[in-house]
């Protein structure tokens, strides 16, 4: 569009970067997934469902299990908070009364972090859980955006978080026009809020079309086989 | 006759109910638009704050809200800065969720609700501005303060996000740092007896947190057994200015616009009524 600020990556405010996906990378786990939006990659694998901890245990539904390993060294604070987030947001898209007294483990590594992780991740989870063929009741796809110098910008790099007023991390489904997750830090105005949800909302089904390729893809691929 | 009895056997008494049926027993309730504690919907319960109990800390407050309670406590400690920020002082935010305050909580290292809390402050400290960072500092590259800020709960009962903040922001506008010196020669810190400083605070974030239940109630500041029966919740961080300073939203069930622009005026006045009590207890200190 004209009149927008290029950014240092050459990419406009609107415009995410280059997204890439391999399904079933993972030899032994029930489905896998790697996901990367530019330089922030992460793979992950799901298993499931599987016999649970009895202190896990639940009697109605599926213990939904997340681990998130970084880069380097074990996690910290940092993942956990992730771990929590990202289990909350599933909690409703895995139809999880379908097994119950089992579990569903869900295991991340972060590859490489430029930014907008927990998007990256959420992503990542939503590709392997569908190789997995766990049931779900909708397709969950995040995208983050930042406020920086009062422009707001789609997929932001480390580099920009860092300088950003606040960051948007913002989770949909397929089947709803609403919010499922949101997490947004810095300080910011409630219209600059749904001005955000609203920007991501557009970013997410862009993504959701990227996805539903990407699933075609391997299933051609497998019939061929 | 026994036949009757038999049928009498078979009434549950609301207790009863009450444990076998606990979704079914709240929808009886929130039909009604109230809960089963007596609360309205949007009613937060009672919170109370007393501060400056803990003597041997530099700033502390005990918090109950119904029944909830945390206290908090802020040591400060000298030590060196790091090389990249040399004038920089910094905040250790800790929340510590053990036996002590419910059985949800097993002994051992900080469990995943209370490390992710404390990430929350963490960050909220970080990117918010709350202290000047640079007035903790006594003398550039060689000391500057640590401020460990401790959050443990005694007794949980649901919402410890909005305890632990409010905590903590009341026990940080009471901290009082002894006045301090840098004797350079001897590379030490003296601290005087008498003079105090106290810090001051550039915002005051606190908060407010909602879940939803079956879709459409929405119910503040919930207690245990509410945050376990549904399963998506929202927190508002308001500043003093009225600007957010941070929504989360977490769980899977989708919220509208609508929805989420309803609690926002109810979690500004239930801020404002904090920083008002936050107020009036220190001018009655």
């Amino acid at each position: 569009m004209p009149g927008e600020t290029i950014r240092a990556d050459k990419r406009t405010s609107s415009q995410i970067r280059p997204i890439s996906s391999v399904l079933s990378s993972l030899n032994r786990a029930d489905g896998s997934a790697s996901f990367s939006f530019g330089n922030s990659s992460v793979l992950c694998s799901v298993y499931g469902p599987q016999e649970v901890k009895i202190k896990d245990e639940l009697l109605d539904r599926a213990t939904i299990d997340v681990n998130i390993t970084p880069q380097i060294g074990i996690g910290s604070t940092t993942e956990k908070n992730m771990e929590r987030i990202v289990r909350e947001a599933f909690s409703d898209v895995i139809i999880s009364s379908l097994h119950p007294r089992t579990s569903i483990s869900i295991t991340v590594q972060i590859t490489q972090d430029d930014g907008s992780i927990i998007s990256t991740i959420i992503n990542a989870v939503s590709l392997a859980l569908i190789d997995a063929g766990i049931p779900l009741h909708s397709t969950l796809l995040s995208v983050t955006c930042a406020i920086l110098n009062g422009e707001i910008i789609l997929d932001p790099t480390n580099e920009e978080m860092k300088d950003a007023s606040s960051i948007h991390v913002f989770a949909f489904s397929n089947t709803s026009n609403d919010i499922v997750s949101s997490e947004s830090t810095g300080v910011f105005t409630e219209e600059e809020y749904f001005k955000c949800s609203d920007i991501c909302k557009l970013a997410v089904s862009s993504v959701l079309k990227f996805v539903h390729t990407a699933i075609e893809r391997k299933l051609q691929k497998e019939q061929k086989n | 006759m026994a036949e009757v009895s038999n049928k009498d056997s078979f009434v549950l008494d609301a207790n009863t109910f009450a444990k076998l049926h606990p979704k079914e027993f709240y929808r009886k309730f929130l039909t009604n638009n109230i809960r089963p504690d007596g609360r309205l919907l949007k009613k937060f319960r009672k919170t109370s704050i007393n501060l400056n109990s803990i003597k041997s800390a530099e700033g502390s407050c005990v918090l109950k809200m119904g029944k909830t309670s945390v206290v908090c406590g802020i040591k400060a400690e000298v030590a060196e800065p790091r090389v990249d920020d040399p004038r920089k002082g910094y905040i250790v935010p800790n929340v510590e969720l053990s036996p002590i305050c419910s059985s949800l909580f097993k002994p051992g290292p900080p469990g995943e609700l209370a490390q992710s809390i404390s990430e929350r402050i963490d960050k909220l400290f970080k990117q918010c501005k709350i202290i000047d960072l640079d007035k903790l500092c006594i003398s550039e590259k060689n000391a500057v303060w640590v401020l460990y800020v401790d959050v443990i709960c005694i007794s949980y009962d649901g919402n410890i996000f909005d305890a632990a903040l409010f905590s903590i922001i009341s026990a940080l506008k009471n901290l009082k740092l002894p006045e301090v010196t840098f004797i350079e020669e001897e590379g030490k810190v003296e601290a005087s007896e008498e003079k105090t400083i106290s810090l001051e605070l550039l915002s005051t974030p606190l908060s407010a947190t909602y879940v939803v239940f079956d879709k459409k109630y929405i119910l503040a500041d919930p207690n245990e057994e509410e945050e376990n029966l549904s399963s998506t919740s929202l927190t508002f961080i308001y500043n003093e200015q009225h600007k957010l300073c941070g929504i989360s939203k977490l769980g899977g069930i989708p919220l509208s616009k609508e929805l989420i622009q309803d609690c926002t005026e109810s979690a500004i006045e239930r801020t404002d009524n904090l920083r008002q009590l936050l107020d009036s207890t220190m001018k009655n200190l």
